[in-house]
């Protein structure tokens, strides 16, 4: 027979219980205790099974007897399986909702650590794939919100005043431009924008804006289809939609891990990540500028010789020289403000030309005097 | 281990007075010394001084984990060196009553609420009881973290509001107020009920569950739970301030009329 320690109580019975054993027969549990004989032998059928403690953990059998509440508690958890193996769990009443009770705690506590793990690993996979995620979200992005974020944004920019509506130079943006983005699942329009600075841009849904400047800087048509090419590749990469998600992502990180969203960190926060993620942007453009060069045979060369130019627009500005070079640096500066590691650019576009040669590549003509006389004539007015 | 020979003063603001045999040792809450005599030496310890498998990184494991059950990291240790026996009271923190609990009369462990400790022997174990139920966490009054007292003889325990014990036999359950809780025996089943109600749940003020309490074992509660008393004290605090008289509001409002007719006045 299988002595189990067990506390008993009921009236008269100490509050923590009497100390006693009980073995569990065929059909009754036997209590040993001399002072308990008239208790003897309690039916199973009689008990009910019961939650008790502050775990909701252990087993308590109650039975009634004499009109008075009795019950006992197996002392500790290595009693309390030996009498659960051998209570027969049909027969005791409760045993049943007794085991699914005790399980659910554990399988609730498992289900959250398991959801837990879930979410945190996908975080992580999240983290680690941004640039796919990013990228993937991007193009879930309908063609119609890109068209009316960038109509949005254009009108921000005030275009009746500030760009060339037409003339000789949106007539030379818009050729080369057509010549790149042929076959292109984007409507582009071109700007012009009347302004002195080295810069140009592009607007979501296809709007690229040259500034004046940059016409005037460029000394081949083959130098402004680099620029253009790499703009064009910022719009059919969806980049700017991409930064938009990585903005959010790294918006909303900032908000659950600080719970408060301090309005100065979070555009710490969001400097950062835009940094870094422009780096990954603009080196992307590049490479594919070059691509989208040569998939419509023009020569490449021109994004190098134009970057070599900013580079030594911007190298000008660093040491203050005297003599002022074709271009005014601060005028430079703003294109490759936004443009960093220029040389790690220029290096990475030099690999990827001598290893993708260009044999059928041919070279563009522009009339450049008639070009200039019409800027000069518009930055005059 | 002998007991001690104790008692409490006082009525709502209370301490509890105690005799320490020669070489015996105690252990109460930081701080809550009232006095002592001449020959009871103090002593800071981490945690509740009992030692670790782990050395002292377990030690300092154990105090953090203690801290975060309303106590502590260190907690104050008094001996008594002298061969006679010497005095010590320990004051409560805030208003409400000290329960002296036997330990060994409780099976030897009780959870309590959150800082329910007060004062005890040496060799009592104040460790973090972690609530697994998730509606009881959520709902029963008392969060996911207790304390767990464990060890023998007689430990003192604090709560605000008058304290009720009540001994639940088998298949005994007690409904009570959640927050009302202050401990109980580690045999007693701690749920949560709904009211079974919904217009007793919204307008009968006290909320839409029931903490239960079933046997076998020992309960205590308290009749004003720290949070409620501090709400009536808050709210006493915020209206005596505003009470201002009628003709000193007057004056103020003629002061800022004063001002902005002297505003267009300045105009012209």
């Amino acid at each position: 027979m299988n002595e189990i320690r067990v506390f008993l109580f009921g009236p008269e019975l100490p509050v923590a219980g009497h100390p006693t054993h009980c073995v569990v027969g065929h059909d009754a549990i036997h209590i040993r205790s001399d002072i308990f004989e008239s208790l003897q032998p309690v039916k199973l059928a009689a008990l009910n099974a019961d939650v008790a403690g502050f775990e909701h953990d252990q087993l308590q059998l109650t039975w009634r007897h004499d009109e008075r509440a009795w019950s006992l508690i197996p002392a500790g958890a290595d009693e309390q399986r030996k009498l659960i193996a051998a209570l027969p769990h049909d027969i005791v009443p409760g045993m049943r909702q007794w085991k699914r009770a005790t399980q659910s705690q554990s399988w609730v506590w498992k289900g959250i650590l398991y959801t837990l793990a879930f979410v945190i690993s996908a975080l992580a996979l999240v983290a680690w794939q941004h640039d796919r995620v990013a990228t993937w979200a991007a193009n879930r992005v309908s063609m119609e919100t890109e068209k009316k974020i960038g109509k949005s944004v254009l009108k921000s920019l005030n275009p009746e005043a500030n760009f060339l509506g037409q003339g000789e130079a949106v007539k030379t943006v818009q050729n080369i431009g057509r010549q790149l983005t042929a076959g292109s699942r984007y409507q582009y329009q071109w700007y012009v924008s009347k302004d002195p600075n080295v810069n140009a841009f592009a607007i979501p849904g296809g709007i690229i804006v040259v500034n004046s400047g940059l016409l005037k800087l460029a000394d081949s048509p083959n130098e402004l289809a680099a620029v253009l090419a790499h703009e064009v590749q910022h719009v059919e990469q969806r980049h700017a939609l991409k930064n938009m998600m990585n903005s959010a992502a790294v918006a909303t990180v900032m908000l659950v891990v600080l719970g408060d969203a301090n309005a100065v960190v979070m555009m710490m926060a969001h400097q950062v990540s835009a940094q870094y993620f422009n780096r990954q942007v603009e080196s992307d453009a590049d490479i594919r500028g070059v691509q989208l060069l040569h998939d419509k045979n023009i020569d490449a060369g021109g994004m190098l010789s134009f970057f070599k130019k900013m580079d030594a627009g911007l190298d000008n500005k660093k040491e203050g020289a005297k003599e002022p070079s074709k271009a005014e640096p601060s005028e430079v500066a703003s294109w490759f403000s936004s443009h960093p590691d220029t040389l790690a650019r220029i290096r990475a576009i030099e690999e990827y030309v001598a290893a993708h040669p260009c044999d059928s590549c041919t070279t563009l003509t522009w009339d450049k005097s008639a070009l200039l006389a019409e800027l000069d004539k518009v930055e005059k007015k | 281990m002998t007991q001690f020979a104790y008692r409490v003063h006082g009525n709502d603001l209370q301490y509890v007075q105690f005799t320490l045999a020669g070489g015996q040792e105690a252990i109460a809450e930081q701080g809550a010394m009232m006095f002592i005599d001449q020959h009871i030496a103090v002593d800071a310890i981490l945690g509740d001084g009992s030692p670790s498998r782990f050395g002292v990184v377990g030690r300092f494991i154990n105090a953090v984990k203690r801290s975060f059950t309303g106590e502590s990291m260190f907690s104050s240790l008094y001996k008594n060196n002298s061969e006679f026996p010497q005095d010590i009271a320990i004051a409560a923190p805030g208003p409400g009553e000290i329960v002296p609990v036997n330990l060994d009369e409780q099976g030897g462990s009780i959870i309590c609420q959150k800082g329910a400790y007060l004062a005890g022997q040496r060799g009592q174990k104040i460790q973090l009881a972690f609530q697994k139920r998730l509606r009881v966490g959520f709902l029963g009054g008392e969060g996911f973290i207790m304390q767990k007292i464990s060890g023998h003889g007689t430990v003192f325990i604090h709560a605000s509001g008058t304290l009720k014990q009540v001994a639940l036999g088998p298949t005994d359950t007690l409904k009570i107020d959640t927050g009302c809780l202050v401990g109980m025996s580690s045999n007693v089943r701690y749920d949560i009920k709904y009211t079974g109600k919904l217009k007793t749940g919204l307008f009968g003020g006290e909320g839409l569950f029931y903490a239960t309490v079933s046997g076998p074992g020992t309960v205590w509660m308290q009749s004003l739970p720290m949070n409620r008393l501090s709400k009536v004290l808050m709210t006493a605090a915020l209206t005596g301030r505003g009470k201002g008289s009628a003709l000193g509001k007057l004056y103020l409002v003629g002061i800022i009329l004063f001002v902005v007719i002297s505003l267009f006045a300045g105009q012209q």
